[in-house]
């Protein structure tokens, strides 16, 4: 009886913390313009490894509303990271952008050409195109039954898709390295040190890229070729490494 | 042997003193030993670590109700120092932790808190499990017996929090200039503030990063303080509550009794108290031209123009300065009317705060316009509306950008000719309507999928592994093919492994006959066994295969030779009727033996 009785409490615990009722819960806060309780209940989502395109978008909106710019674009970035097509996400990265006076991250054609999609969907696409035209040049002779014209005609378009998908996966894998400066003028430094010469600061928001990691510090280049060491906690990756 | 040694060592001061020295013959005089200035928590000694398996719970000897004692895990056997343990609940005794567990010469890790009793009695702190290094460890149960407090003894006195702002109505937008006053108390003083974890209330809650030592007055005493500056700015019209919850450093003094002794420090998270105050909305009556939100109290510094004379189509910059206590951050610059006679461009604007501790928002902003003549003969820039709301006086206040004393010659740069000055109109009408402004977009209704992770697959162990899949799949299917065409190339393979096959089934069945003891059948399935096994060294079927054709076949060995015969010519007596003295089980060994001899010549 007492197992059951735990049992059900840790049931209607799991319940009441659940993602959806959090995400609710945020969006009332939001709606009573209380957006520090929104902002602590999105970030509480998102420190449980609960991610979501709405939660995410909607933790963006309450970090710029409690004047918190560099958390707000970093949010929306993946935001955009997991529903690329999303007007409105990409709508406040422009706002943000254009408010705080940073500049738009210059993308390669490779990453821009990435964007188009979302990661997931890209290697779906790339894993179906290869291995959907190597089984079609490889099966029916392994199966002992004739090639036909159809098979090479798929198998021709199937391994074009996956070519398509190349430099996608290319931008992919370079636009992980892309972080958010968190706080404003977060300093950028000659050496990974904290007594190290702070070169230049970035403002709150501004997108870098990481080059290299040493202990602490991460080395990260930003637009103009401003390139430093900087500390973890003032920079996040986009592409969450958990 | 190491721990002997270091009790050894411990132990020298006091066998000294104790045991006469005889080469001293004469003792010096006894000194007076002095009084200790404050006593050193006990320690707990290590054997009873050992016993309990690694770790040891105690209190401090001397609680008494209201007043903090200490108390203390110590574990052994931790390469590293850990977080503290989360003490199970116990009613009527509360515990907070005092800063980072600390690490004994003899290698064990000890976890100190204090605990502060609401009653008199015994507590008792039970048994629990506490994870550490992948093992989990049993931290023994721990008892206090809490007397009463002495005569005038005060209760254990936290660290006091609060929000200071003015005393007023305040206004939607405005920015108030707050700060969070952390109190020392005779317990406890603050010494340095972490971090405001979490806000609440319909406003903006922005934290500045230092903070100061002030001096406040409480109840009429004066108290030394930490202020945390902030800057409030209601969102939302009506009865507004703030409040926000910190992490402070603290200094916790005189823990357990002992005035003057032993600080401790201790990381406290501290919930501020709700602070109420008004928001009212901003007047309807009363607005003047050229309000872009400015709330405060301003002044406006007189225009600088960059120059007084120009020529048509020379650009000049006019520079304004805002300077005051307000929301300076948020305001917008003034938009210049259309004009016939001047061509504007967005203004830019510049904010430098005046780092005042007294006055935190003390900031100038300027704004600074270029214009540039479209005619000659202008005599003045033009006027630019500009208001602000005093929140103190409750009123729009005009400070219009007066026009400045210009002369406008005319250019001595040549006209160009009729043609080329159509074009920029022409250029002007193809880029189209104005560019409009990006805005903040709404919520998201729905939350949409969840996902645990933002690593993207590409990344993960599982994407891999489901690659091999096909890889997999067509090596089977690969290997399966060979062995088919094999097959059919070496068709003898097949007739060994179905004729092995029949013979064993027919030995079963001989096996079953011989154990019933049934000779006809035992015949019957010998011939069958014997001539299936036979069949593959043969071209024949089995069925057909004569007694001549296997004695051929087993010319080499005389005991299955012989068992053949035998079988075959009892088989045959049995079908025509004759009943003939066979022993089935006698015979199944050499049954045995002949097939296995045929199956090796196969």
């Amino acid at each position: 009886m007492k197992t059951l009785f735990l049992f059900l409490l840790a049931c209607a615990a799991a319940f009441a913390e659940a993602p959806d009722d959090r995400f609710e819960k945020a969006k009332r806060a939001m709606s009573d313009s209380d957006y520090g309780e929104a902002a602590y209940q999105l970030r509480e989502l998102v420190s449980e490894s609960n991610f979501s395109h709405g939660a995410l978008h909607n933790l963006g909106n309450a970090e710029w509303k409690v004047v918190r710019p560099g958390h707000a674009i970093l949010a929306w970035e993946r935001a955009a990271l997991i529903n690329p097509r999303d007007t409105n996400t990409a709508a406040n990265l422009a706002f943000a952008r254009h408010k705080a006076e940073l500049p738009s991250p210059a993308l390669s054609w490779t990453e821009s050409y990435s964007t188009w999609l979302s990661p997931n969907v890209w290697l779906a696409a790339a894993s179906l195109g290869f291995w959907g035209g190597v089984m079609l040049l490889t099966l029916p002779r392994l199966l002992g039954a004739r090639r036909a014209d159809w098979h090479q005609g798929i198998a021709a378009l199937s391994l074009t898709a996956f070519l398509f998908t190349i430099p996608a996966l290319f931008g992919l894998s370079r636009r992980g390295n892309l972080g958010v400066a968190l706080e404003d003028a977060t300093p950028l430094r000659l050496t990974p040190t904290r007594e190290g010469e702070e070169l230049v600061k970035l403002p709150a928001g501004e997108l870098a890229r990481v080059e290299k990691e040493r202990g602490n510090y991460l080395y990260v280049r930003a637009d103009g070729d401003r390139a430093g060491w900087v500390r973890r906690e003032e920079f996040e990756r986009i592409w969450s490494r958990r | 042997m190491k721990r002997i040694l270091f009790n050894l060592i411990l132990a020298a001061p006091l066998l000294a003193q104790q045991s006469p020295v005889a080469s001293d013959p004469a003792p010096a005089p006894p000194r007076p030993v002095p009084a200790p200035r404050f006593v050193l928590p006990q320690q707990d000694p290590v054997l009873p670590l050992a016993l309990n398996g690694g770790a040891a719970a105690s209190f401090d000897a001397g609680a008494r109700v209201g007043r903090p004692v200490p108390f203390r895990i110590t574990v052994l056997g931790l390469t590293r120092l850990l977080d503290s343990p989360q003490i199970p609940e116990v009613e009527g005794l509360t515990f907070q932790t005092t800063g980072r567990p600390s690490m004994t010469g003899d290698g064990a890790i000890v976890f100190n808190y204090i605990a502060i009793p609401s009653r008199v009695g015994r507590f008792v702190v039970p048994s629990f499990e506490f994870p550490a290094g992948g093992r989990n460890i049993t931290i023994p149960q721990a008892r206090v017996d809490v007397a009463d407090a002495l005569p005038g003894e005060a209760r254990y006195q936290p660290l006091l929090a609060s929000i200071d702002m003015p005393k007023r109505d305040f206004y939607v937008g405005e920015t108030i200039p707050a700060r969070i006053l952390f109190i020392e108390t005779p317990d406890e003083t603050p010494t340095y503030v972490q971090h405001v974890a979490k806000t609440s209330g319909s406003v903006v809650f922005r934290v500045e990063n230092m903070h100061r030592s002030v001096e406040v007055e409480v109840e009429g005493a004066k108290r030394r303080a930490i202020a945390k500056p902030v800057q409030i700015t209601p969102l939302k019209e009506g009865p507004t509550d703030v409040n926000c919850q910190v992490i402070v450093h603290v200094q916790k003094r005189d823990v357990g009794g002992f005035r003057g002794g032993i600080n401790m420090q201790g990381q406290s998270t501290i919930d501020v108290p709700s602070t109420h105050f008004n928001v009212l909305p901003l007047p309807t009556t009363g607005r003047l031209p050229g309000f872009t939100g400015a709330i405060g109290q301003f002044a406006l510094s007189a225009p600088k123009v960059s120059g007084n004379e120009v020529e048509m189509g020379e650009p000049i910059t006019l520079a304004i300065s805002l300077t005051g206590e307000g929301n300076l951050a948020g305001v917008s610059a003034p938009e210049l009317p259309d004009n016939a006679d001047w061509q504007t461009y967005k203004p830019t604007t510049d904010l430098a705060a005046a780092n005042d501790e007294d006055a935190p928002l003390l900031a100038t902003k300027t704004f600074t316009y270029t214009l540039v003549p479209k005619r000659a003969g202008v005599r003045a820039t033009p006027a630019i509306p500009f208001s602000y709301f005093d929140p103190v006086k409750a009123q729009f206040i005009d400070v219009t950008i007066p026009p400045q004393p210009m002369k406008v010659t005319a250019s001595t740069v040549p006209e160009p000719p009729a043609v080329a000055t159509e074009k920029p109109k022409e250029e002007e009408e193809a880029k189209g309507p104005k560019r409009i402004e990006p805005a903040l977009t709404g919520l998201a209704e729905s939350s949409g999928l969840w996902t645990h992770s933002l690593r993207p697959a590409l990344w993960s162990r599982w994407f891999l592994a489901l690659q091999l899949t096909p890889i997999v799949f067509l090596a089977a299917l690969w290997a399966r093919r060979k062995s088919r065409e094999h097959h059919a190339a070496n068709p003898q393979i097949m007739r060994r492994r179905k004729a092995r096959a029949a013979a064993r089934l027919a030995l079963g069945e001989a096996r079953n006959a011989a154990r019933l003891g049934d000779s006809t059948a035992f015949l019957t399935a010998s011939t069958r066994a014997i001539r299936e096994a036979a069949a593959p060294l043969d071209t024949a079927q089995a069925g057909s295969l004569t007694q001549e054709e296997v004695l051929h076949i087993l010319r080499d060995d005389e005991r299955a030779s012989q068992t053949a015969r035998a079988i075959f010519d009892h088989a045959e007596a049995h079908r025509y009727g004759a009943n003939g003295a066979i022993k089935p089980d006698k015979l199944m060994p050499d049954l045995e033996h002949t097939l296995a001899r045929l199956s090796a010549k196969a």
